[in-house]
């Protein structure tokens, strides 16, 4: 094969890999007309790819033991027999990467003594090999432990070479030794315990091991875990010999290695608790956790390590044979998942910094679990996997195009407004049906999915249905453009939902042209709802501008027919709706509030009454007053909205929830955090009831609710929500709009917790967002600069906060927001600002205006307005959402 | 500099001597680590754990420059790779006749559910690899080092410069083709063409 041949077939290879089933299967047919073999070899290959079966799904060590396994002695340099001071070698032990070990019995007469003798090998003499060999002998001196070998006697052979004898160990390795004896989970977490302890004392002793493994840890006939071989151990105090698993004298175990070992970091008391773990790990669950086998690589944030799952999938028979007849897998892994879970991980962390900090405060952990007390080992924090994120996103996030920001609650519209576009859709697809060619197609397109009709017999989901079948309409319906066209738009409309984004806007923009062709007969409505279509189309892929255009098209489309039929006054009011909806985003509350009021008259005049159909456009309004900081408003519409709903059985009560999340965000602002809590405790139970979880709009609920944590200076309680946030949504899951608003809160968060300079870091990267997605006078990027300029303030960067601070009131009065409880905190942190620049006279001006303001707009019974003067300059953490 | 590094350093600029001497050493080094004495003091090694331990006796502590890393590494693999296919073929050798008959229809479904591997697939997939390392070097170089040296594709990305992702893709690319090297068997084609 040629080389353009070949990087064609792989490049094929990756393109067909990504395309859906029906594609695929055309572009192989379309290939094989022309270059067959390329065609037959890629088929072969994406078959391939899809089963995934064959030899490299094994590990090589399973495919040859005997590679490992295959004895021959090697060649010992000594022979048995030989003497060596006061012993006599009686066979070799193993060889070492320094010396051979034998064992040897005392041969004086004085006494009956067996010892393991480390003989160093000839030729290894240099200076440092001497020196570490001799170091060996000194540490096993100093160490006096009953779980340690004891250093017995030493010197020098005749030949030259230095010896040591220690206790001669009759036993066997730990995690043999447990089998063997088939002991159960609490006794092997015991022994463990033991092995820890014997650790915990050597590093008392200012020695650390860095070679723990069950081979090293043999446990005596009498069942004492004894510690060996401090071939490579170190002294904490001797810092000029710090390399010497890189010298080549002695390897260490890599299959045992922490991760700062492999990588050349200082070792430290974290490299021994490490091992600790992964003997732990191996002790129960027979292998170590490393799952190569499975293609799991290491860059995963959450790798496969959970010694429960591992247990839940091991083999009985072999676990029988560890563990005795009786054991079950997932009684095993019941017993270990949870808090004995979070102690291995916590002691297998990469970063030696972020395990247990001491052996000591791993067995202790161990120990309470065996008492069932609980464990001081946490599962990493959402906060610290944000941080990750963070670090990992800092430039990802920037390079992406600028996504529209869905604020809080306009997310909470998106969704709601797709709810409505189904309904509508379903009424049009009935219409279409009307056709006999479309009835017909349909019942095609539903027998080609029959398992019992189809070529493999599998299942196909709805996905691939759709592209099945919008794949099979110009063969089918050739002759029935109109018909056809509509199948199109309805299939794209469906694909559009279910997330096929590119497929719809491929099929979206076949349609239009159509439309806009000589083939069909001119239908104005059908082309509305197109364009209508496209817009959401080009908004999720994150052109707000083309997105626009589409609408402002459709609109002026609308406005030229001299009468509207009412399918295409309602498509009229989703259109527009969708425009204030975007005009939200960039900002421009009032052109979107305008907008909302004609549209709520527009669809009263329609729907000819006030009825649950409304409830989405009194929430449009309600949410657009909290952003314009019209609080009493809001609050009223809000209420009405719900009311609506609650009122009308036809009414989707979980809706309530999207209503009761604007009216959370409304009683925030204005102080009334009891009433808040409430609603958002109920609003997230229908979203439980109704949608389940995990749920997108628990995450907005829950982000809400730590909002209202922040405002009244529980931070402290924050954590656990984000945690519980992020179950309902793992911030990699997350687009980048709605990570922007969760960067500000962590950011948030972490300021009121005392972390300031994470806090800085999340808080500036949500802002950047915001800025590069042209949203820099929403109110979510507003607030997230308030909430850096005192963060400035309490870094104690005088200048950056204050100019950060003015820059913002400048910004402030730009866009009129001089009425908005935002301009009234902005006053507030200003104030703060003059009080620590020790400016006490302008302080308290700028402080009485803020509460003033905050006042008028929040209420008197606002807790900073109740407060009353002083009290903001006092304190930092009141700093309210 | 050590013998060895120098030897890395020629052998990479393209010193076929100095390649072959290479190979030979990395050859006894990584045969005389697998034949290691398993005693009750040494636990046993894992195959893929050799040309770790094989770096660290040989290049360890000399400073090697990040390309003569990458070219250990690459020709370890490949040394790995002989290793293994020869331990493959001495154990034919040793049952000679049972296991290269030609695998019965029901053993080729028992593989395909996970049953241990048989020597016949482990050869040709050495094959396989020749025909792939024809038309992808790279490729091939990938499955050495991932499959046979037991490198982390996090090392591979330190080793190389490329990333994790696209490491990914390429690892996907190089099993399809070789799996579907080694699919092209007969009794396979006509299971597939059978009727109904």
């Amino acid at each position: 094969m040629t080389d353009s041949l070949s990087s064609r077939l792989f490049n094929l290879f990756d393109e067909l890999g990504e395309c859906s089933p029906v594609q695929r299967i055309q572009r192989l047919e379309e290939l094989a007309l022309t270059e067959p073999e390329l065609a037959v070899r890629l088929q072969r290959m994406l078959e391939a790819d899809a089963l995934a079966t064959g030899p490299l799904e094994h590990r090589l060590d399973d495919i040859v033991p005997e590679l490992i396994e295959s004895t021959g002695q090697p060649e010992w340099e000594t022979v048995a027999g030989s003497r060596i001071g006061p012993f006599e070698l009686v066979e070799p032990l193993g060889e070492g990467g320094m010396g051979e070990v034998w064992r040897a019995e005392r041969a004086d007469g004085s006494y009956r003594q067996a010892v393991a003798l480390k003989l160093l090998k000839r030729g290894l003499d240099t200076r440092s090999i001497l020196r570490r060999f001799m170091l060996e002998r000194a540490i096993l001196a100093r160490l006096n432990h009953p779980c340690i070998v004891r250093l017995i006697d030493g010197g020098m052979s005749e030949n030259g070479r230095p010896w040591f004898a220690m206790d001669h160990v009759d036993g066997a390795p730990i995690t043999v030794w447990a089998d063997r004896h088939q002991l159960g989970l609490r006794e092997r977490v015991e022994l463990l315990i033991k092995v820890c302890d014997a650790v915990a004392y050597a590093h008392g002793q200012l020695v650390i091991h860095r070679d723990l493994k069950p081979a090293n840890i043999l446990v005596d006939t009498d069942g004492r875990p004894r510690l060996l071989d401090f071939g490579i151990a170190k002294l904490l105090e001797d810092s000029a010999e710090s390399d010497l698993t890189r010298t080549g004298v002695r390897v260490l175990s890599p299959a045992y290695a922490a991760p700062e070992q492999i990588g050349g970091e200082p070792v430290s008391v974290a490299t021994d608790v490490y091992a600790l773990g992964l003997v732990l790990f191996e002790l129960l669950a027979g292998q170590l956790p490393h799952d190569r086998a499975g293609q799991s690589t290491s860059n995963d944030p959450h790798p496969a390590r959970s010694l429960s799952r591992w247990l839940a999938a091991s083999d009985p028979t072999q676990l029988s044979a560890r563990y005795g007849a009786s054991s079950d897998p997932r009684r095993l892994a019941r017993r270990v998942h949870g808090d004995l879970d979070q102690i291995l991980a916590m002691a297998l962390r990469a970063e030696p910094e972020r395990r247990y900090a001491s052996v000591s405060a791993f067995s202790a952990d161990l120990k309470a679990w065996l008492q069932g007390w609980p464990v001081a080992a946490r599962p990493d924090s959402a906060l610290y996997r944000s941080r990750r994120f963070l670090r990992r996103h800092v430039l990802g996030v920037s390079a992406t195009a600028a996504v529209i920001v869905a604020l809080a609650g306009g997310l909470g519209l998106a969704v709601w407004q797709a709810g409505v576009a189904r309904e509508q859709a379903a009424l049009a697809t009935a219409q279409a049906l009307r056709a006999d060619q479309t009835r017909d197609f349909i019942v095609s397109a539903f027998n080609s999915i029959n398992p019992t009709l189809s070529r493999d017999g599998v299942r196909v989901t709805l996905a691939e249905f759709l592209t099945t079948t919008v794949d099979r309409l110009d063969s089918a319906l050739g002759d029935a453009p109109e018909a056809r066209n509509d199948l199109r738009i309805e299939l794209a409309s469906a694909m559009q939902e279910l997330g096929l984004l590119s497929e719809a806007g491929t099929e979206l923009r076949k349609a239009l042209d159509e439309l806009r062709g000589l083939n069909t007969v001119y239908d104005p409505a059908q082309e509305i709802r197109v364009l209508h279509l496209l817009a959401m189309y080009e908004q999720r892929d994150g052109s707000l501008e083309r997105a626009i255009d589409y609408i402002n098209e459709s609109l002026r489309i609308a406005s030229e027919l001299k009468e509207l039929p009412e399918d295409l006054r309602q498509r009229r009011i989703s259109a527009r709706t969708t425009l204030a909806h975007l005009a939200v985003e960039q900002g421009r509350y009032q052109d979107a509030l305008d907008q909302y009021l004609s549209i709520r008259e527009d669809r009263l005049a329609l729907n000819g009454r006030e009825d649950h159909r409304m409830a989405v456009d009194w929430l449009n309004l309600c949410a657009t007053r909290y952003w314009q900081a019209d609080f009493v408003l809001g609050e009223t519409e809000c209420r009405h909205a719900d009311a609506l709903l609650q009122s009308d059985p036809e009414a989707p009560r979980v809706r309530r929830a999207w209503v009761g999340n604007s009216l959370a965000l409304i009683l925030i602002a204005m102080g009334r955090y009891e009433e808040a809590d409430a609603v958002l405790a109920e609003s997230a139970d229908l979203v439980r009831e109704y949608l389940g979880e995990p749920h997108p709009m628990l995450a907005t609920l829950l982000g809400n609710q730590a909002t209202l944590r922040l405002a009244q200076g529980r931070a402290d309680e924050i954590p656990a929500l984000l945690e519980e946030l992020e179950r309902q949504q793992p911030m990699e899951t997350v687009n980048v709009p709605r990570a922007r608003i969760r960067l500000s809160l962590i950011g948030r968060t972490e300021m009121a917790l005392g972390r300031l300079d994470e806090a800085e870091a999340f808080l500036r990267q949500s802002i950047e967002l915001g800025v590069e997605a042209g949203q820099e006078n929403t109110h979510q990027t507003l607030r997230t600069r308030r909430a850096l300029a005192d963060l400035l303030l309490l870094q104690g960067r005088l200048g950056e906060a204050r100019s950060e601070v003015d820059r913002l009131k400048a910004q402030y009065l730009e866009i009129g927001w001089t009425q908005h409880d935002e301009y009234a905190h902005a006053l507030l942190t200003a104030s703060r600002v003059e009080w620590a620049a020790g400016r006490s006279e302008q302080a308290r001006d700028l402080e009485r205006q803020g509460l003033t303001l905050l006042a008028a707009i929040a209420g008197e019974a606002h807790p900073l307005v109740q407060a009353g003067p002083g009290f903001a300059l006092d304190d930092h953490s009141t700093e309210a959402h | 500099m050590t013998e060895i590094t120098q030897l890395i350093e020629q052998a990479r600029t393209g010193d076929s001597d100095a390649s072959k001497a290479l190979f030979v050493a990395l050859y006894d080094e990584l045969k005389r680590l697998a034949r290691r004495q398993v005693d009750p003091a040494n636990a046993p090694l894992q195959a893929t754990s050799l040309v770790h331990e094989a770096y660290f006796k040989m290049v360890a502590g000399s400073e090697l420059a990040i390309n003569d890393r990458q070219h250990f590494f690459a020709l370890a693999a490949r040394v790995m790779r002989q290793v293994v296919l020869d331990a493959v073929r001495a154990r034919n050798s040793k049952r000679r006749g049972g296991e290269l008959r030609l695998v019965a229809l029901d053993s080729v479904i028992l593989d395909s559910a996970g049953t241990p591997l048989k020597d016949r697939e482990l050869l040709e997939l050495d094959e396989a690899l020749n025909h792939l390392q024809d038309c992808n070097p790279e490729l091939s170089r990938l499955v050495e080092m991932r499959f046979f040296a037991g490198l982390e594709l996090t090392e591979i990305e330190a080793l190389t410069g490329r990333s994790v992702s696209s490491l990914k893709r390429d690892w996907r690319r190089a099993r399809a083709f070789l799996y579907a090297e080694l699919n092209t068997h007969p009794v396979l084609d006509q299971l597939k063409d059978a009727p109904g």
